[in-house]
């Protein structure tokens, strides 16, 4: 595998993340950028922390190891 | 958009140049180092896009890299999150309850105590605080037996509470107990004016619907006394004495419309006439039913003359004195009927206003 293909490879799922695009790859799993509002979290020293808004990746996938279970 | 493994490939051709055979293969080489190193326990990472591993479900995962993740929120980059609430739970409550209660003068008492030096709570008191620490910085106590007589007396100072209210404002001296006795002070201030205002209120009130009573509207009296009739109606004379309705005066001595008469002959013979009816001459065996009142009189002169007016007319015009609210009044109704419900329908075909004017009672001979 060529360095080369891996530096192409994560540019061009960055571009395609940056651009809120669903990016599917058959036998790995679907990456997303979902958009999460500002929130409140509290923690359990009684602390109150509003999180800012936030753009994050989700990474879903149907793969699972179901031979060392 | 979606970008599906077909795109994907054709987006990796764009960018390197190559063969979309060789990228498909790279493709498939990456896809399977990730799994085989995930299978073997190994996370793999890709430097500066993310790790993948298999977590404790078996299920794959991709932790992004902190590079790529800033990259993705780039629009919220910088921004931290905020602490609401420090640590004020166990600590503050009590004086969140009192403000609660009393916003409008507790900041007053709040302030100078003790709660100034906790940099915490002065949010809270801004709208007053900054006034008073402005003003005074150290001198608290001497504030403090001042501040609430001006701040509060002037609002809503009636003359009878001059007097108590010094009083009750004095004995703030020690230090914690202040601002609650000051906020008693209020509370009980604020239910004595209530109090006095509302008793003054409906004293007033009461004596405003005395007065309402003796012009009341015939109309809604009426009403009352049909119900009256309506309820009692079978029980005979018993009626005619307990009826209570504030009777009034009704000056509506209007001449009554003739639209009705001529078709009858003004004065039929006694013999020809059914024994109960509007109009005709007055049936002394009719006397035992009822009749529609349109006019109430204070005097029994004009009581008669009415009625005059209205046998003139061919209707058969009654006058009966009745005592209501111990004052004696003259009713003047027209017609003789048999049961209530045939005196009602009569009553609809009256002339207005007497068609909406007008109750029925029984007929009581004086």
């Amino acid at each position: 595998m060529e360095s080369e293909f891996i530096i192409a490879f994560k540019e061009v799922l960055r571009e395609q993340f940056v651009d809120k695009h669903k990016v599917d790859i058959e036998g790995l799993g679907t990456f997303e950028v979902k958009h999460r509002e500002q929130h409140q979290k509290r923690y359990d020293d009684g602390k109150i922390v509003m999180l800012p808004p936030a753009d994050v990746l989700e990474f879903k996938s149907n793969i699972r190891i179901s031979n060392e279970h | 958009m979606n970008i599906d493994k077909p795109k994907l490939v054709e987006l990796l051709v764009e960018k390197t140049g190559m063969q979309p055979e060789n990228v498909e293969n790279q493709l498939g080489q990456l896809i399977e180092r990730i799994i085989s190193a995930a299978k073997r326990g190994k996370a793999l990472e890709i430097k500066d896009f993310g790790l993948f591993y298999f977590d404790e479900s078996g299920e794959l995962k991709f932790d992004p890299a902190e590079e790529l993740s800033t990259e993705i929120s780039f629009k919220y980059a910088g921004m931290k999150p905020v602490e609401l609430k420090p640590k004020r739970d166990s600590t503050l409550p009590p004086i969140d309850a009192d403000e609660n209660k009393e916003p409008e003068f507790s900041p007053v008492i709040n302030t100078p105590s003790e709660e100034l030096p906790e940099i915490e709570d002065t949010p809270e008191d801004d709208p007053f605080g900054i006034d008073e620490t402005g003003y005074d910085d150290f001198d608290f106590l001497s504030d403090m037996e001042k501040e609430p007589q001006p701040d509060s007396e002037p609002e809503e100072k009636p003359i009878e509470e001059v007097k108590t209210k010094p009083v009750k404002k004095v004995p703030p001296k020690r230090k914690n107990n202040n601002g609650l006795i000051a906020v008693l002070a209020i509370l009980l201030l604020i239910v004595l004016i209530g109090g006095t205002v509302w008793f003054m209120d409906s004293f007033s009130s009461s004596e405003e619907t005395d007065v309402a009573t003796t012009s009341d509207l015939p109309v809604i009296t009426e009403e009352d006394e049909e119900n009256m009739e309506q309820l009692l109606g079978m029980e005979g004379q018993q009626t005619a004495d307990t009826v209570p309705a504030p009777e009034q005066e009704q000056e509506i001595v209007v001449q009554q419309p003739v639209e009705e008469t001529p078709s009858i002959t003004p004065q039929p013979p006694a013999e020809d006439q059914p024994l109960y009816g509007l109009t005709g001459v007055v049936m002394e065996q009719a006397n035992d039913g009822y009749s529609i009142v349109i006019h109430s009189f204070n005097t029994e002169d004009t009581a008669r003359s009415t009625a005059a007016l209205l046998s003139q007319d061919g209707y058969r015009a009654l006058v009966n004195a009745r005592t209501v609210g111990g004052s004696s009044t003259w009713r003047v109704s027209v017609g003789q009927f048999e049961t209530l419900e045939q005196a009602r329908q009569a009553a609809e075909q009256l002339p207005s206003p007497y068609n909406t004017q007008n109750f029925i009672h029984r007929i009581q001979i004086n």
